[in-house]
């Protein structure tokens, strides 16, 4: 086995060493003898019995008269073309852009109720309603943090029955994910790859709807 | 040029169904040497070799009808027979990773339990050093290097630009240099 001089000149450039490899065949030894020769009849043995084995079935075929045993609803096939059709100019609306505000607005929800079983602890709930500003701030601040450090789910398992009913109760459609689902124009979300080149992108949607702006202020 | 001309009448007569037979035998004794070996420094057992040369054959017996003759029949057969090799391999990782049998059935543990095998000689440590390559830069490799085959075919046969082939040889040689120095 002789390399060919361009090749051999193409290796020396790049690894003296590889190109002082004998190049030699090692299977070569390794092969079964009239391997070659036979190997044509083998196949076009396995290429007729291929063939034939399309049209022979086993017995037990033999015996089961061929009819179609299933039912389609009448005249399905007359306005099958006409469904198809209608569904190629249908506007195909990507899922990916309705998961995302979901998932950011079941976020602020859920961190709003977390924050407020939180806040309550840290004050007489009667007095959230003075505070609300605040209180808000604390919300948003700590929703940040959460989504920042990936935790969701940890929080969302740390919530009860009673804290959701009273968040509700307090807040009712005035949450903070409301400004989120309204806010929200499909065609301004962020790609999902932008999430991964670049950690502030988050950041920057909310900072359009001031919302991380409210939360950055403490 | 003669190669050429050989491959166009045998494609010719294949779709002659009077001459089908003979055609594909023809095609059958010119490339599955060839083919044979390319799959071989691939899939590095004979039995798998044999196996997905068996299934390649069929495959052209199956679509040569259908070959748009875009390119030459020997870039096409290559190009299967390197898409073949390469879903070969990555089956057999898929059921190694399932069977955790994954030291028996790699190309590396076969050149090993060869009869035939030498550690201490070059030729045999250029082999162990191909497996360590990335499947389709194996296929460059071992294309360019024993088959040597210029990069416009290989374009055809890898679907790849030449500057990116020639990119990636050069990095395989480079990585086969750095394991044979190292072990």
């Amino acid at each position: 086995m002789e390399k060919a001089n361009h090749i051999q000149q193409e290796l020396s450039s790049i690894s003296g060493l590889v190109s002082n490899i004998p190049k030699v065949n090692v299977y070569e030894k390794d092969i079964p003898p009239s391997y070659f020769s036979t190997f044509s009849e083998e196949l076009t043995v396995i290429i007729n019995k291929d063939n034939n084995s399309e049209d022979e079935m086993p017995s037990i075929f033999h015996g089961i008269q061929k009819v179609n045993v299933y039912d389609v609803p009448q005249g399905y096939f007359d306005a099958l073309h006409e469904i198809i059709n209608a569904k190629k100019t249908a506007k195909i609306v990507p899922i990916k852009r309705v998961f995302v505000p979901f998932k950011q607005m079941a976020a602020v929800i859920i961190i709003g109720i977390a924050c407020y079983s939180i806040i309550g602890l840290l004050n007489n709930k009667n007095e959230i309603s003075d505070n609300a500003f605040t209180d808000n701030k604390m919300i948003l601040a700590e929703a940040k943090r959460i989504i920042q450090s990936g935790s969701l789910d940890e929080e969302i398992k740390t919530l009860n029955e009673k804290d959701i009913n009273e968040y509700l109760n307090f807040y009712g459609e005035d949450v903070h994910a409301a400004l989120v689902a309204s806010s929200i124009d499909e065609d301004l979300l962020p790609e999902e790859e932008d999430y991964i080149f670049d950690d502030e992108t988050l950041n920057k949607y909310l900072n359009k709807f001031n919302i991380n702006n409210e939360s950055t202020r403490n | 040029m003669a190669d050429q001309l050989d491959d166009s009448i045998l494609i010719k007569q294949f779709r002659e169904a009077s001459t089908k037979e003979a055609a594909f035998n023809g095609i059958l004794k010119k490339y599955q040497e060839k083919l044979y070996w390319h799959i071989r420094r691939m899939v590095v057992q004979h039995d798998d070799t044999n196996d997905v040369l068996q299934n390649l054959f069929i495959k052209v017996w199956k679509s040569l009808d259908g070959f748009r003759e875009e390119s030459q029949l020997y870039t096409w057969l290559y190009r299967i027979a390197t898409n073949e090799s390469i879903s070969f391999l990555e089956k057999q990782k898929k059921y190694s990773s399932v069977s955790m049998s994954d030291s028996e059935s790699s190309p590396t543990h076969s050149i090993r339990a060869s009869e035939h095998f030498d550690g201490n000689k070059l030729e045999w440590k250029l082999q162990l050093a191909i497996q360590q390559l990335p499947e389709k830069q194996r296929a460059v490799f071992n294309l360019r290097y024993f088959e040597e085959m210029p990069y416009e075919t290989m374009s055809e046969v890898l679907e790849t630009s030449e500057g990116a082939l020639k990119a990636s040889y050069h990095h395989a040689v480079k990585k086969i240099e750095h394991y044979i120095l190292n072990r």
